[in-house]
């Protein structure tokens, strides 16, 4: 990644936009400690650092933020969100740059697009199998019931993915 | 005490087992379940990736069920959907827009309301807030003396306790103290508070299985004989996933994993069939010499 900053790729209302999101309002409370990231079971491996992200977003580096791999491997085991002394809900954060790449159109992973298709058709994103239903059966399990999946089609209207999922 | 039962998506189709002995259980102990098998998915990380709100949305559909149906309480067994579940009502407390926001788009798709006033309650804590230890013992016949385990609560029942606190998320002791009371002993190991790698299994597999093989190493090296979870994301990881692991580490580990509903289910009585346990990877009949 590139460590310079470099000013004509900064994105003035970025901080603007994610403090006003419920996932993002808690920003501006960080002061870099640090604590996130030395308390994350994958820090070592990101190649933008938890405590990285929370600054970019407040130098308005949209772009290589969206991009990097980091936001994908987060565990979202909310260990640094238990740690932060100022409270600040880093999980969250980087839930809602996921959303931010999605919608911009950035990347969308393989396994998403599997799962919102599933969750789009039957309402779960698992849904047991010919074998597993029988196997219910076998163990007296009660049988599991059809989804309502009107709202949920509805709702998956609304999102980045909606283009994926073939809507009539 | 009377709740809806929620086992999630995933536990009805790919962890039969934690349904099967949890049914089992509370049965037991006399707890009464309202079947919620008709709910859909519960907005899980994935989705949440996607959009959080619609995410949300989706948790708080099916806490709207829960209440239609005349219930408080909606029991999980799933730490994830627990999760979920909690962080739409702390997350309505806190910030009144995201609570007209998920409504919104909740009332315009479902032609439903949510107010944040059902309680969403883990198992674990039907267990052990609701019947208690000394109420457990009451139904305890058989115990597991002297054996070691290494317990595995999961993340996303103790994390983040600023918006909900279940147990000390530093210092868990809610599972340690239920296996204890069944003779077992927990023991200390380092990496009990890490995550098991299963959320990023679909965007980063080697990476995930990374992440399982470092708490196996650990586990293995604290001398526990077995690992008692109360999730079934960490159990996939930890036992189905194990042979796994242990050809990628090159290295032999052969703990058994249970779901502490399987485990407490054997020590009320129950038989291995009714608690699911040829159903788990990793065969457990070490383990099993143990009980008397």
């Amino acid at each position: 990644m590139e460590r310079a900053l470099n000013l004509s790729k900064v994105n003035r209302v970025f901080l603007e936009e994610v403090k006003s999101s419920h996932t993002g309002r808690t920003v501006p409370y960080c002061y870099q400690c640090g604590t996130c990231s030395s308390s994350c079971p994958v820090a070592e491996e990101m190649d933008i650092k938890p405590h990285e992200m929370v600054e970019m977003i407040k130098l308005g580096l949209t772009d290589a933020l969206i991009r990097c791999k980091a936001i994908w491997q987060c565990t979202t085991c909310y260990m640094c969100t238990e740690r932060c002394p100022q409270e600040v809900q880093l999980t969250l954060i980087i839930l809602g740059l996921r959303n931010i790449a999605m919608r911009e159109g950035a990347v969308i992973p393989e396994a998403v697009k599997e799962s919102c298709k599933n969750l789009y058709e039957t309402g779960r994103l698992v849904t047991p199998s010919r074998f597993q239903r029988q196997q219910r059966e076998k163990l007296k399990l009660p049988e599991v019931l059809q989804v309502d999946t009107e709202p949920i089609k509805g709702m998956m209207k609304k999102t980045a993915v909606a283009g994926i999922l073939e809507v009539k | 005490m009377r709740y809806g039962y929620f086992p999630g998506c995933y536990v009805l189709s790919r962890k039969l087992q934690y349904d099967l002995s949890a049914r089992n259980v509370m049965k037991k102990l006399g707890v009464e379940i309202v079947e919620m098998t008709d709910a859909p998915c519960c907005g899980p990380a994935i989705v949440k990736s996607v959009d959080y709100s619609v995410a949300s949305a989706l948790s708080a559909r099916i806490l709207a069920m829960t209440k239609e149906r005349g219930l408080n309480t909606l029991v999980t067994l799933c730490p994830e959907c627990f999760s979920s579940f909690i962080k739409v009502n702390t997350g309505f407390k806190e910030d009144v827009k995201f609570k007209e926001e998920v409504n919104h788009i909740l009332s315009s798709t479902a032609g439903l309301k949510y107010n944040g006033d059902v309680e969403p309650k883990h198992i674990l804590q039907v267990v052990y807030e609701d019947i208690g230890l000394k109420g457990l013992s009451e139904h305890i016949i058989k115990r597991f003396n002297g054996v070691k385990v290494a317990v595995q609560p999961g993340c996303h029942f103790l994390r983040a306790s600023t918006s909900y606190y279940a147990d000390d998320p530093e210092d868990p002791r809610m599972l340690d103290e239920v296996v204890e009371s069944l003779g077992m002993e927990s023991v200390y190991w380092p990496l009990k508070l890490w995550c098991c790698g299963a959320p990023t299994l679909a965007f980063d597999r080697e990476l995930s299985l990374k992440l399982a093989g470092r708490k196996l190493r650990s586990i293995k090296a604290s001398g526990a004989d077995c690992i008692v979870t109360a999730c079934p994301y960490c159990h996939t990881q930890l036992d189905q996933y194990q042979p796994m692991v242990e050809r990628r580490l090159n290295e032999k580990f052969g703990i058994p994993t249970f779901l502490f509903t399987q485990i407490l289910g054997l020590c009320m009585g129950l038989s291995p069939e009714e608690v699911g346990l040829h159903m788990n990877r990793v065969s457990p009949s070490k383990i099993l010499d143990f009980i008397g």
